[in-house]
């Protein structure tokens, strides 16, 4: 790899760190689920950043690569979730975070989060791509999904969402 | 979001979208110093698994110069060892030919194509698993047969032809039964916990999709 595509991936960790730990806290059960997932977005999108011929977005681009990372992750067995290299500097470096705890403090979006948590993988997929702010184009670019398709499944997702919100006492964020 | 209908218009989709966006994540300490570790990990990563390949190559490969070294001796009834170096040089180059056509999944697809290329994935090792019985276990088994038919074939003095017979067909049986065992236990392990893996992928990519 050149030092460009290294310059490349520094300033898509500077840009999307935040999105991405926000996707891989919704799919991990735990912090050290969360951190392996991390770490395996950011292996994946390191491999395939000579792949991406900015023929998509960049944006679409790395949802895409994130959210394969993930459906990989989730999907995978617990020997292959046993990481063969070292963790803990990597984790170290990626910051400390205790989710958890920040939610006592921010409960909204400890409610949400935990909403989101509970949601299918689709649903949450599609949830997950929203609630970041992708465009629709973005969206079915990102899942491959018609725009109709995207559309239904965005609305019965948000539905599934508001519905779990409900029900874990989140009234404050399902208030029109 | 126009397409999205009137439901995503709302004053409450702004909010969530704004709540969800708050970072209560701490940023990364220096993301030029968590590339270099990422580009690090990967390379140490791709090395242990080139090292964990190479080595069932290298036991192949001393397995075949192990049976050439004894094709060189002249003179058999029953050419065992290259019966052997036959055996060897198949399962490993069955091998290599399979390697080739397990190619990665291509992390930049989007999300149906990549869960449709997951479960295909899953149908192959599947695959490989079921016929290990033709491409792994028989090969081996006709020259280990190979190699217990030629040690019988001189009988000692001091054995009855009756007792040397049934030692030989004890010998085969023995033999047989064990290879059935393992082809059994790999069919059944392995490729149910495979199927298992893949039935549980496929209904957790599948929960909410029965309008596509």
């Amino acid at each position: 790899m050149t030092s460009a595509t290294q310059s490349e991936f520094e300033e898509i960790l500077r840009r999307y760190m935040p999105a991405l730990r926000r996707l891989a806290w919704s799919y991990a059960r735990n912090a050290t689920e969360r951190e392996d997932l991390l770490q395996e977005i950011m292996m994946t999108l390191w491999r395939a950043l000579p792949r991406f011929r900015q023929d998509s977005s960049e944006r679409t681009y790395v949802y895409r690569v994130a959210h394969n990372a993930a459906i990989s992750f989730v999907t995978a067995d617990q020997r292959r979730r046993a990481r063969e290299h070292s963790e803990e500097a990597l984790a170290e470096l990626a910051g400390p975070d205790n989710p958890e705890s920040d939610a006592i403090h921010n409960q909204r979006v400890g409610r949400l989060r935990a909403g989101v948590k509970e949601l299918p993988v689709y649903d949450r997929q599609m949830i997950l791509l929203y609630l970041e702010g992708l465009s629709a184009a973005e969206i079915e670019s990102v899942t491959g999904f018609s725009a109709g398709n995207v559309a239904t499944r965005l609305t019965r997702a948000r539905q599934r969402l508001v519905a779990q919100l409900r029900e874990e006492g989140g009234h404050e964020l399902t208030r029109p | 979001m126009s397409s999205l209908g009137p439901d995503f218009e709302t004053s409450l989709d702004k909010e969530l979208q704004k709540v969800w966006q708050e970072d209560v994540f701490p940023q990364p300490a220096d993301p030029a110093q968590l590339a270099r570790t990422i580009a690090v990990a990967v390379q140490q990563f791709d090395r242990k698994i080139l090292w964990r390949n190479l080595r069932e190559y290298v036991a192949g490969g001393i397995l075949l110069i192990f049976f050439l070294s004894g094709a060189l001796v002249p003179v058999r009834m029953v050419p065992v060892p290259w019966i052997g170096v036959v055996a060897v040089a198949f399962v490993l180059g069955y091998l290599w030919w399979k390697h080739r056509e397990l190619k990665p999944l291509d992390p930049t697809a989007d999300a149906r194509a990549y869960k449709a290329a997951l479960l295909a994935r899953y149908d192959r090792q599947i695959q490989l698993l079921r016929s290990v019985r033709y491409w792994y276990f028989l090969p081996l088994y006709v020259w280990i047969v190979a190699a217990t038919l030629a040690s019988g074939l001189h009988r000692p003095a001091r054995v009855s032809p009756l007792a040397h017979l049934i030692s030989l067909a004890a010998a085969l049986g023995f033999v047989t039964a064990l290879y059935i065992w393992l082809a059994r236990l790999n069919e059944r392990h392995a490729v149910r916990r495979l199927a298992e893996a893949k039935e549980q992928a496929n209904s957790l990519l599948s929960e909410q999709t029965n309008d596509d």
